[in-house]
């Protein structure tokens, strides 16, 4: 008998086609191993191809990947229009590996089955909020007038949710009224054919486990997670919000319009955005051993994600259908015109910023060409982010986790503070100001201490993290090499001091320069050039009334900072922001602001 | 290799060949062959759909608990009613007390206290919507219809579908239509308006009974009134005071008076608002595509500011990306507005009229 040899190992793709099909557009990057290292060799992007007339999103794929052939001046698609693996002999057409993740699946539909309006409805709500997740209806079984009245059993039975979520009871309470809703239930879907029944997930009383899944496991896909109210004190959502993700991507995702083409082309499954995005951000925070770990915002057209790493976790929220552009709609109505028109350095009218917004709502694809249109963007970016930030300080953090932390609503109290703050979207990549980038961010997350920020300025983040399971050399050194633009280093202490008073004094010394003192007056954004690459040491000394991060007034430290395309950026107008009230007075500040980051010269000392 | 082809959405066709799905929303009988020849009000398929579930708190009708509420029924899963069929039935000793069932159907069962009932299945049937010649069959499922004629795909539309004759009610493209832009006789009609920004117009539209409603803009916050209306509406070019498209106008009134075809989506949305004004005999026309490589010479809509609604001519197709009036570079096309100026628009901000 001939001895069995071990199968030799998969050789390391030469050409990876990545995809992103995002709910607005779809960006396809070509990763190629170029004089030993792996690059990005082009990219492109095209409107995704989700709902009429093409009804397929390979299409909008396809689109995009001619672009890439366009720049490479090689084909990568076959006669089919599918995706040419493996690489032919010689490396003139084709690639040899595909991979893809997305987003465009719109968020699911939940319907939140409790006892009583309040506790453990309100806790599934809000992982709901931050699962992308919609509740389209709340059954309250304590309502016993309404509870499975027509308009409730229509609902459920005429346009089956996605999931139904069963929550209630601390553990150790009472089990029959839950039993009665799990009965009504399998009656209400008992004739509804299997593929049209929603998933049920029930994150109520442990003690109603087992009783409920003798009745619902025989008709549903029935998933048990932790109670998501225990008691009455304790919120624990990691669990259901885990599943709901689950869901997205096992339900949602697939009945994506040419979803199962997709999926034949690619070499792994079919990630979705955020998991894709999360493992990028888990591999630059272990990679730069970030103690205080990484903030990542990506705020697309239709859905808004925040996710934070800190040490070994990763924890995410994203907020469903908010976004710049299919969600801008969603967006007003959540935020309302006021909050959005209070970031505008320009004057516009609430008539006209309605109309640009919803116009760009129907419109999702278009990108701005007026400077009204692009800063009303960011303006969006500014709420979209803040409600997921929001969410994330429902969800999960928590004043313990940081000592900068103050008491107080969870909404007024400031960031915890993170070593990164990185960031993608439409309106990030799409906006060749940096300054109008940053400010949007400081405005957004309001960051506390010393932190980095940059950008996915190639929209290839997602892609990388699912060229990460196929290829982990091949993701990191183009993370490494092509992966980011770093607009600079912010320096945000919290606190406030009276305007005019210096809130802290700045020692810059460069690397190939002279030392430089910087007093930074309070309610000021101030910004010393550093250019992208280059070290600087610095030493801050703030003032009574500011904390730079260190948990305590007036302490001053040290540290050794690298620079970007804006340098170095002072925000010194305290935590958290006080906008004027006086709109005109808002507007003249955040002109001024901004000024002081676009400008380079406007009052930043050379 | 040749840069890749341009494709544009096609938004606008004065004349072509359309096809479009008729699906039923169940597995059912579809009654016309291909070949045939329908009308917009024919049947061309039916189904049986499931009747819809009812529910009867008996627990609240009998003034008793649950538990109790199960021993009171007098039916038991799988009983047929008739409508007034007595389904629970409580005595005490003052009283006592008849719940009775006011549809017909089978009962599914009693839990928490009510009874679960479903109506008998309803049968739905599917109208060819366009007036045309049968071109395909799915057996069971629907047909596909072909016709020959105008079509203008709307960017936002409402309530459903519709058809009567088309009256344009305003005399130029940025008219706005008013409520006494129209009358009683225009009951049954397609009317066409500049802008609409008039609650009055929308609620008058609807209690005379018109068929469809199609206009350039209308106001952000007519839209939600407009979503509860049984009114199709189709939106042409977007939300505010834009005017309707001149090339879209001219055509709507060059066809004044023939019978047109209107559907917005069921509640509301952006997918399938369409207007279809039927010409056969117009002898043969090329079949619509839903998106077309744009070349130079030809005409589009620009769709965002500063040319929002703007018409414009395709002068000149450069290969790479160009710099906007904002710094972004993007992929586009330099066009000729109307007043005669030159400008880059990004690709992504305009609409190919075929």
């Amino acid at each position: 008998m001939a001895d069995v040899q071990p199968p030799p190992a998969p050789a390391a793709p030469d050409a990876i086609l990545a995809a992103d099909v995002g709910s607005t557009r779809t960006h396809v990057c070509l990763i190629e191993r170029v004089e030993g290292a792996y690059r990005l060799v082009a990219r492109a992007e095209s409107p995704t191809t989700w709902g009429e007339p093409e009804n397929d999103v390979t299409i909008g794929v396809c689109r995009a990947v001619q672009d890439v052939e366009a720049i490479v001046q090689r084909p990568l698609l076959d006669g089919d229009g599918d995706i040419l693996t493996p690489m032919e002999p010689g490396g003139v057409a084709g690639v040899n590996t595909f991979v893809a993740t997305s987003s465009a699946a719109p968020p699911l539909r939940c319907v939140i089955v409790g006892l009583t309006d309040d506790l453990s409805v309100e806790s599934a709500a809000r992982t709901c909020a931050a699962a992308n997740t919609v509740v389209t209806r709340t059954i309250s079984l304590g309502d016993t007038m309404r509870r499975w009245d027509d308009a409730t059993l229509q609902s459920l039975h005429q346009s089956p949710p996605d999931v139904i979520l069963i929550v209630g009871g601390v553990d150790t309470g009472p089990v029959a009224p839950l039993e009665s809703a799990a009965l009504v239930l399998a009656t209400i879907y008992e004739t509804v054919e299997p593929e049209r029944r929603p998933v049920v997930v029930f994150a109520g009383n442990q003690e109603a486990r087992r009783a409920l899944m003798d009745l619902l496991a025989p008709l549903f896909d029935y998933r048990v997670v932790d109670n998501v109210r225990p008691n009455v004190d304790v919120e624990t959502p990691g669990e259901l919000h885990r599943e709901l993700a689950e869901i997205y991507e096992r339900i949602a995702l697939p009945r994506v319009p040419g979803y199962a083409r997709l999926q034949r082309w690619a070499a792994g499954p079919v990630l979705s955005t955020f998991e894709a995005l999360g493992n990028t951000l888990r591999y630059i925070a272990q990679r730069d051993r970030l103690e205080r770990g990484v903030l990542g915002i990506d705020v697309g057209g239709g859905t808004t994600h925040v996710g934070a790493v800190r040490g070994s976790i990763y924890q995410w929220a994203a907020a469903a259908g908010i976004g710049t552009g299919q969600g801008a709609d969603a967006l007003l109505r959540l935020a309302g015109r006021d909050r959005l028109l209070r970031w505008l350095p320009i004057p516009l009218s609430t008539t006209e910023a309605a109309s640009f917004l919803q116009n760009a709502h129907l419109r999702p694809h278009s990108i701005p060409q007026t400077m009204e249109d692009l800063v009303l963007g960011h303006a969006m970016l500014r709420e979209a982010a803040s409600i997921s930030l929001e969410q994330m300080r429902l969800l999960y953090w928590s004043p313990e986790d940081d000592e900068s932390w103050g008491a107080g609503h969870a909404s007024a109290r400031p960031m915890p503070s993170f070593d990164l703050i990185a960031a993608r979207g439409g309106f990030v990549a799409h906006t060749p100001q940096d300054g109008l980038i940053t400010m949007a961010l400081l405005d957004a997350v309001q960051p506390v201490g010393l932190v980095r920020i940059v950008t996915d300025w190639a929209t290839i983040w997602p892609q990388v993290g699912a060229v990460a399971a196929v290829a982990p050399l091949a993701a990191a050194q183009v993370l490494a090499r092509d992966g980011f633009h770093t607009l600079g280093t912010v320096i945000a202490p919290t606190g406030t001091g009276r305007p005019g008073e210096i809130a802290l004094r700045l020692s810059i010394a460069r690397e190939d320069g002279k030392p430089l003192t910087l007093d930074v007056p309070a309610g000021s954004v101030r910004r010393v050039p550093l250019a992208a690459g280059q070290r600087a040491r610095i030493r801050v000394y703030p003032s009574r009334a500011y904390d730079i991060g260190l948990g305590r007034r007036g302490v001053g430290g040290q540290a050794e900072v690298v620079g970007g395309s804006l340098g170095i950026v002072i925000d010194a107008r305290g935590r958290p922001l006080q906008l004027p009230e006086d709109a005109e007075e808002c507007r003249t500040r955040n002109q001024l602001w901004l000024r002081n980051l676009i400008d380079d010269d406007a009052d930043a000392p050379a | 290799m040749m840069m890749p082809t341009r494709l544009l959405e096609v938004r606008f066709s004065p004349t072509a060949q359309i096809v479009r799905r008729r699906l039923l929303p169940a597995p059912g009988e579809v009654t016309v062959q291909v070949g045939d020849h329908v009308e917009a009000d024919d049947i061309v398929a039916r189904a049986l759909i499931e009747g819809q579930l009812r529910s009867l708190d008996l627990t609240r009708a009998l003034q008793t608990s649950a538990r109790a509420a199960l021993r009171c029924a007098r039916v038991a899963e799988g009983t047929p009613l008739a409508a007034g069929d007595v389904v629970a039935r409580r005595r005490t000793l003052l009283s006592k007390r008849e719940v009775t069932s006011p549809w017909a159907g089978t009962v599914r069962g009693v839990c928490d206290g009510c009874l679960f009932l479903q109506e008998e299945p309803q049968e739905v049937r599917l109208r060819a919507h366009l007036p045309g010649r049968v071109v395909e069959q799915y057996p069971g499922l629907g047909v596909a219809v072909q016709t020959s004629g105008a079509l203008v795909r709307g960017v936002w539309g409402s309530g459903g579908e519709g058809y009567g004759l088309l009256a344009v009610c305003v005399d130029a493209p940025g008219d706005a239509l008013r409520w006494n832009s129209f009358g009683l006789r225009y009951r049954g009609m397609v009317v066409v308006g500049g802008t609409l920004y008039d609650p009055r117009a929308l609620y008058r539209a609807s209690h005379f009974g018109l068929s469809g409603l199609v206009v350039g803009s209308i106001a952000p916050e007519l839209m939600r009134l407009a979503a509860t209306l049984r009114l199709p509406i189709v939106v042409t070019e977007g939300l505010g005071a834009i005017p309707m498209a001149g090339p879209v106008f001219e055509l709507l009134a060059r066809h004044h008076g023939r019978q047109a075809v209107v559907a917005g989506p069921q509640g509301e949305g952006q997918n399938g608002a369409e207007l279809i004004v039927p010409l056969p005999g117009e002898g043969a026309m090329m079949a619509l595509v839903p998106a077309q490589a744009i070349e130079t010479g030809d005409i589009v809509r620009l769709t965002r500011p500063p040319f929002m609604g703007a018409i414009a001519q395709v002068i000149a197709l450069p290969g790479r990306p160009q710099e906007t009036a904002i710094g972004t570079h993007a992929d586009g096309a330099e066009v000729r507005l109307q007043d005669g100026r030159r400008v880059f628009v990004p690709y992504v901000n305009m609409e190919l009229f075929g």
